[in-house]
Formats: structure tokens, C-alpha cells, sequence
């Protein structure tokens, strides 16, 4: 059977809304484990999966995901112990990693399967979820000295010593001590044995044994029990005086129950621990071959290098700006039959604008999403709980501005783990929910992404910095002490400065704050800090979205040069003095029916008075309309061409109090800034600078 | 007495196996070879028409795995025999097996006197 290259991509959506659908439920189930829901759920997603990688060819990947299946179906209806939990968590994370891994490969052309090993591995992680020391201890259990009397009550109760030595040539012990004990329980209950009973479950034995059984059977019914049992080699049953059996729980079975109870050193400890190591290898044996959190931020779904469509996205800007130079030089020639060729090709710069402006674009989601794993991570690493609260993760970014953004943003994060967040028992102490908080927000508002990454945690200690600013010899203890917290997160962000004396994980990732903030400014974006003590610490992001061309409409404020984007004009009219209706405080412009708020932008760039009413007889009225909510008439002073203009992110710090979208080069080399109208409607209305239009029709 | 044979199903997918089983097997004398299945689920379909005295059983197969086929039979038969024959480095599955209720094990490659032994003390104590 051959499989087409639709085929293939249908393969990779459908793998891909499963593993999302695996890692989305593998979240709830961390978060809820009393809730059988999300196993259910993960249940019918490996199920899925395991159809779905088995039609690929992938069968390995497909018995893989069996596993998970059939390990889930048992595990549906009961709780997974406690214990157990994170490991099993673990295990179900790096099993995520590997398919996932697994995918990319099918992604890259390459149909190879999961290898053998990690099948293996797999199977071996599960055989210690199920029979783990806890479910076997039921299979041994101890007498201890309170119910040895209710034992003895049972006059028929008979007591043994069972001497078992293996043939050499096993090589299954484990399952082989699972056949014996089990078959010996049948007729009675085995109260300890040599090795302990933690030991010997573990198959940890070399070739012999002793178990201490109650039965009412005689000796030879039991030597007939064992006589069905393949692999043994010799076989002693020894009858036990009540004396001696007295004797066995007092000097080796209490001692056992009771080092076992603490679960300290004593002899239980040792081979869990043990046993704990082994597991926790073979399930990294699984995570070696997959992607470390900084590769998997990669976005690989473009079949294009990202460079190359950078690339071609800067030739493109060059190109607008020579179009438009040539274009002014053509006006000032008064060559309209070349100036019409060269409006002529406005539409196909458009087209391809607006094709590579697409191509750009990708969702916060898809590389934000996958940071709820790496906090996980690092909070278990440090021993810190911690969830991940993700907002705005529909807003759409650069998807080059996203990829830079990564590791300062795993950064923050971190930061946050490590600083920020307090540990469970200094949360409670708080009386703080012993789960830690950090929202990532996401927001695009006037051109611009904002970002910020939120921690409910410890705060920034200012008197702390304060000291270690004088200890360093950056201030004066006279200067340091009149610094507010505000010239002190500045402080913070200075190369050099950092908190931490030794070089641990952070300053040891060699990317203090100094270094987040510098990168996110060579993003031609901005970077604060504002923090809390005991409630927390906020970082702001804000980075321009894109670098894109933009179809801009010209216009004149006051004799200053402006643009607006022509997508959000909606009608242009001459100023009509006799269409204003004033409500309230609030001047209205009537169209047909309708009326619609005025902003004069000479006002609210707040340009000369008397400039403004000079000019007010001969005014142009612009109708800017997103939808009923927001639209608004913008009074301008004068309205020249539309051009395409390629849009540099605006540095200054009040461009947000403006509302600018970025700053434009104009043909002749001057700066032109391009208003963000939207965002200027919006800020009227949240400061209520619009009466409300409800009461008048 | 001497003509009631043992009767014996062997579940496995390898042809190979299942003839080297059975060759052992009948050599004894004492048991006859009822059914051969090259997978769980016609290993299910026979044991519910055979009643065989004991099932020697593969774990990996087509069709049906042995787990599953296992736990099957013994849905139909508490008391069904079962013998698990398997690979080498399959303890977690072998373990399974044993908890699904298998009777016993033995491993590929095996030696004729294992197999013999496996009668000796599985099939013949069975006789009620």
C-alpha cells in the first residue's frame, strides 16, 4: 500500500490534535489526581493513536501506545497510589516527548519507527507501576505481635519454616517467587521470609530463600503444592514451634513492619530507593532521544526557512521604499504616464505584502503552550508547586519576534521558579495557596505585543538590593537609600547586577535579567519590572508584533506629517460644521442617521489652540469604523496620498500614551509616525470621554 | 487407564515451535497433541471446542496477543492449564501472564526435559 502525501499530512494533523489532547489531559490529570476523567480520556487518545500510527506503519509507535492502553484500561477505574503518581506523571511526559519526537521525524519525510529499546523500557516502566513493593506486600503479610494472638486463637493455625532453593537456570525470579507465593497463599498465608519480604518481592534473591507460613494444611500437602512448581531444586518444610514464631516477630518481623513503617534507613528503604533509581533510568533512557524545551520552541510546521522568508520579507521592504522614492521623483518630473505604471503595480505589492504578512503570522499559542511543561519541570526540580496560567494566547506575532522571544521568556520563567515562587511549606506558612502562580499574558494593542509574566510569589526583597548595590560598590550608601523601588528595578536590569552572589542555575545559564532586558530592546521593544514584596513580581514585555509594510493614508495635524492605516478608514468627508450634534461634553457626526463620536486629533495629540481653530473652516473629516463599537470621525487638517510604508517599531516611552503604531521613513529620509486609530477609540472610551449614546436614540 | 492421554492445544504463531512441542510431547506417550493455533484467537475458538487437559501458550502473537487470550480462556474456564512458553527478556509480560492467572512458564529456547518436566509436574498432578 502506498500512502500519499495527503495522506501523510492528514496523518500528522490527526497525530497532532491527539498528542495535544494527550498533553492537555496529562495536565488536568496532575492538577486532579483524584479525578479518573482525564485517565479515561488519555485512554481513548492512546487508543486512537495506536489505530492511527498502526495505519502509518509505525508499529512499534503503535504497540507503544498499546501499552498506554491497555495499562490505562486497568488503571480507568482505580486511583493511582499516590506514590506513584509523579512518576507516573513523568512516565506519561516523556512518553509524550518521544511521540511527539516521533512526529517530527514523519514531518521531516523520515517513516522510521520508535526503536525496539524503548519498547521495552516502556513495558518495564509500566511493570513497576503494577507491581510496585506496594501491591506486593499484600502478598507477604507480617504478623505482628497484635493479631499473633488472634492467630493462635485458630488451635487448627499450623506454623512453617519453607526452605526454597532455585535451579540456577532461572532467570525469571520475580515471576517465579510471584508463582510460589501464590500458590502457598492459596492454602494459607506466608507472614515473613528471608530476605525480607521487600526484597524478595523484588525478585532480589540469588538462589535461595525462606518463607515463614501459616496454614492449616500439613507439611505434606504443602510439599505437593510446591511439587507443581517448575524451577525448584530444593524444597525444606520445617514445622515452627509457637516459641520460635514468637521469637521471629519479636527479633526480625516488628523491627521489619516498624523501619518499614517510617520508611527510614532501615532495610526497606535501601531497595526502594533502589528499585526507584532503576525506574527513573529507564524511563530517562526514553528521554534521552528527545528535544530539549529550547528545540521543541522551534517552529518547524513551515516548510520554509524562516531565514529565507526574512530575507525576501527585507527585499520587499527595499523595494516599497524605492517604488515610493521613484514615484516622488516622477511627481516632481510631472511624468503622469510613468506615474501610472507605478500605481499600476500597487495592487500586486499588495498581494504579495499581504502574502508574506501571513506567512509571518503565527499564534503565542503554539510556542507559549508549550512552557506549562518546562514550569512543571523546573518546579519539580527545585521542589516547588507550581501552575502555569496562559491569557491571550490567540494573539498573532512575528513569528521571528516569537522565536527571540523564547529564551528570554523561559528566562522569566525560571526566574519566577526560582525567586518568585515560595516553597509549598513557606506558601502555607503565608497562607498563600501552596500551589505557586505565573500568568503569561499576551495582549496586542497599538502595533505592539505586550507580555507579562506574573508570579504570586515572594516579591522583590528592596532592601536586600539596596545592601548588595552598596556591598558591590555601584552606589554610596547615602545615594542607595534615596533610590525608590522604581530607580531600583532599573538597578536590577544593569549589566552585571545580580542577587545572587554564586553562579547558580540562572547567572550559571550565563542570561541574568540584564540580558532579557537588552534582548527584548534589540526587539525594539521595552522591558519593566514591578514587584511586591510577599504578593509578588510582574515583568512587561512589549515588542512590536511585526515588522511589516502597511498601506498607510497620509495626513496633515497642525502642519505635521502622520499616518493612519488606510484598512481602518472607512469614508473620508469634507468637515461640515453643520453636521456636529453635541451631547454632553461629547461633539457627534451626523451621518444619515447615524451619529458618531468626534476626536479632534489637533486635541488630542495636543497641538497649539489657536493653530487648531485657524485651521478649523477648511477641515477633513475621517471615518474610522472597525465594527458598531468602535468607530469614530477623526478631524484632521489636511489628507495627502497613501503609501505602503514599512513599519519600524517606535521606541519612545510615551508612544503607548499616544497610541502610535510605529514610526515610517519617509521618501525624502524624514519620520513619519503612524497613528494606531483604533487603539485612540478605544482609550477615549475607556476613559469616558464619550457620552453614552444609549439615551439618545 | 494406559489409553486416557493428556490432551494438549499449543498456541503459538511460530510453526516451528509448535512442531518441536509437539514432537516432545507425544514422544512421552502419554500425551496427545488435540489442536495447534497460530494465534490467541484461534487458540480461543479451540479450547472452547477441545476442553483440552492443559494450553502451552506464546505471548506475542498476531491476532490476539497471549495476555489477552489468557485472561479469555479463563473467562470460559477458571480452571483452564495454562503454561506460558516465551521469549527470553520478557519477565514483564511473563509476569502478567502469571497474574492474569497463568499456571506456569517456560522459556525459548527450552530443552526437552523441561518440557517433560513441565508435564511431570503440571499435567499429570492434574488427574483428579
Amino acid at each position: 500500500m502506498s500512502v500519499s502525501k495527503d495522506d501523510i499530512k492528514l496523518f500528522i494533523s490527526e497525530a497532532e490534535d491527539l498528542i495535544q489532547k494527550v498533553e492537555d489531559e496529562i495536565f488536568k490529570l496532575e492538577k486532579d489526581p483524584n479525578n479518573t476523567k482525564p485517565i479515561q480520556e488519555l485512554y481513548f487518545a492512546f487508543h486512537t493513536l495506536k489505530g492511527l500510527t498502526a495505519m502509518g506503519g509505525l508499529n512499534n509507535a503503535s504497540k507503544f501506545c498499546h501499552y498506554f492502553e491497555s495499562f490505562l484500561d486497568n488503571a480507568k477505574d482505580k486511583k493511582i497510589e499516590d506514590v506513584k503518581q509523579d512518576d507516573f506523571i513523568r512516565l506519561l511526559f516523556d512518553s509524550l516527548d518521544l511521540l511527539r519526537s516521533i512526529l517530527k521525524r514523519v514531518k521531516q519525510g523520515d517513516m522510521s519507527d520508535i526503536e525496539e529499546k524503548f519498547l521495552n523500557s516502556i513495558k518495564d516502566s509500566f511493570e513497576e507501576f503494577e507491581s510496585g513493593p506496594e501491591t506486593d506486600i499484600s502478598l507477604i503479610s507480617p504478623i505482628t505481635p497484635e493479631n499473633f494472638k488472634k492467630v493462635l486463637d485458630d488451635k487448627k493455625n499450623l506454623f512453617y519454616k519453607i526452605y526454597i532453593r532455585l535451579q540456577p537456570t532461572c532467570v525469571f525470579k520475580k515471576v517465579r517467587l510471584f508463582i510460589i507465593i501464590r500458590a502457598l497463599n492459596e492454602y494459607g498465608q506466608i507472614f515473613f521470609s528471608k530476605p525480607e519480604p521487600h526484597l524478595l518481592e523484588q525478585g532480589d534473591i540469588k538462589v535461595d530463600f525462606e518463607l515463614y507460613y501459616l496454614s492449616q494444611k500439613i507439611d505434606k500437602d504443602i510439599l505437593q503444592v510446591l511439587d507443581e512448581i517448575l524451577e525448584i531444586e530444593n524444597k525444606v518444610i520445617t514445622p515452627l514451634k509457637i516459641d520460635e514464631v514468637k521469637a521471629l516477630i519479636d527479633e526480625d518481623i516488628t523491627p521489619w513492619f516498624k523501619s518499614d513503617k517510617k520508611q527510614v534507613s532501615g532495610s526497606k528503604a535501601g531497595p526502594i530507593q533502589r528499585s526507584k533509581i532503576a525506574k527513573v533510568q529507564k524511563i530517562e533512557d526514553i528521554s534521552k532521544i528527545v528535544d530539549t524545551h529550547e528545540e521543541d520552541a522551534k517552529i518547524t510546521s513551515l516548510k520554509v526557512d524562516i531565514n529565507i522568508l526574512e530575507k525576501l520579507m527585507n527585499y520587499f521592504s527595499e523595494l516599497v521604499i524605492n517604488k515610493n522614492q521613484i514615484t516622488q521623483i516622477l511627481k516632481n518630473k510631472g511624468d503622469l504616464e510613468l506615474i501610472r505604471m507605478f500605481d499600476e503595480m500597487d495592487k500586486p505589492f499588495l498581494e504579495i505584502q499581504e502574502i508574506i504578512f501571513d506567512l509571518k503570522l503565527v499564534r503565542v499559542e503554539s510556542t507559549f503552550r508549550k512552557y506549562r511543561r518546562l514550569v512543571r519541570d523546573v518546579g519539580k526540580e527545585v521542589g516547588k508547586k507550581v501552575q502555569l496560567i496562559l491569557e491571550g494566547t490567540n494573539v498573532e506575532i512575528d513569528r521571528k519576534i516569537l522565536e527571540e522571544l523564547n529564551s528570554p521568556l523561559i528566562h522569566l520563567l525560571r526566574n519566577a521558579i526560582y525567586h518568585g515562587i515560595e516553597t509549598p511549606s513557606e506558601r502555607k506558612k503565608q497562607k498563600k495557596d501552596e500551589i505557586g502562580t505565573i500568568r503569561l499574558a499576551t495582549l496586542r494593542k497599538a502595533g505592539l505585543i505586550f507580555i507579562e509574566v506574573e508570579d504570586d510569589g515572594e516579591g522583590i526583597n528592596y532592601e536586600n538590593i539596596r545592601k548588595k548595590i552598596i556591598e558591590k560598590g555601584m552606589y554610596a550608601e547615602e545615594e542607595a537609600s534615596n533610590l525608590t523601588h522604581e530607580d531600583l528595578n532599573r538597578v536590577i536590569l544593569m549589566p552585571g547586577f545580580s542577587i545572587l552572589e554564586d553562579a547558580d542555575q540562572i547567572s550559571g545559564r550565563g542570561m541574568g535579567l540584564a540580558i532579557v532586558a537588552d534582548k527584548i530592546k534589540q526587539l525594539g521593544g521595552s522591558f519593566s519590572i514591578q514587584s511586591e514584596e510577599h504578593i509578588g513580581t510582574t515583568f512587561r514585555l512589549m515588542v512590536p508584533f511585526t515588522r511589516a509594510i502597511l498601506s498607510a493614508q497620509l495626513i496633515k495635524v497642525a502642519g505635521d506629517l502622520f499616518a493612519i492605516p488606510t484598512e481602518n478608514i472607512k469614508q473620508i468627508y469634507l468637515y461640515n460644521k453643520a453636521m456636529v450634534e453635541s451631547v454632553g461634553d461629547t461633539d457627534y457626526y451626523r451621518l444619515d442617521s447615524d451619529l458618531i463620536p468626534i476626536i479632534d486629533l489637533n486635541q488630542y495629540l495636543k497641538f497649539d489652540e489657536n493653530n487648531y481653530k485657524k485651521g478649523s473652516d477648511t477641515r477633513i473629516a475621517v471615518w474610522v469604523k472597525k465594527d458598531e463599537n468602535i468607530s469614530a470621525i477623526f478631524l484632521i487638517d489636511e489628507i495627502l496620498q497613501q503609501l505602503n510604508v514599512v513599519v519600524k517599531p517606535f521606541k519612545f516611552s510615551y508612544s503607548d500614551f499616544y497610541n502610535i503604531l510605529g514610526s515610517t521613513i519617509m521618501s525624502d529620509g524624514s519620520i513619519c509616525l503612524i497613528l494606531d486609530v483604533l487603539s485612540i477609540i478605544t482609550s477615549y472610551m475607556m476613559d469616558n470621554k464619550f457620552t453614552k449614546l444609549t439615551s439618545i436614540q | 487407564m494406559a489409553n486416557e492421554k493428556k490432551r494438549v492445544l499449543i498456541v503459538d504463531d511460530a510453526q516451528f515451535t509448535r512442531n518441536i512441542l509437539k514432537n516432545i510431547m507425544s514422544k512421552t506417550g502419554y500425551v496427545e497433541i488435540v489442536g495447534e493455533a497460530s494465534n490467541g484467537k484461534e487458540g480461543i475458538e479451540l479450547f472452547k471446542k477441545l476442553k483440552p487437559d492443559m494450553i502451552t501458550m506464546d505471548l506475542v502473537m498476531p491476532e490476539k496477543g497471549g495476555i489477552e487470550t489468557i485472561e479469555e480462556i479463563l473467562k470460559i474456564d477458571s480452571n483452564a492449564l495454562i503454561v506460558v512458553v516465551s521469549a527470553l527478556g520478557q519477565e514483564a509480560l511473563v509476569l502478567e501472564a502469571a497474574k492474569k492467572g497463568a499456571k506456569d512458564f517456560i522459556q525459548k529456547p527450552f530443552k526437552t526435559e523441561q518440557i517433560i518436566e513441565v508435564l511431570e509436574r503440571i499435567l499429570k498432578k492434574k488427574a483428579k
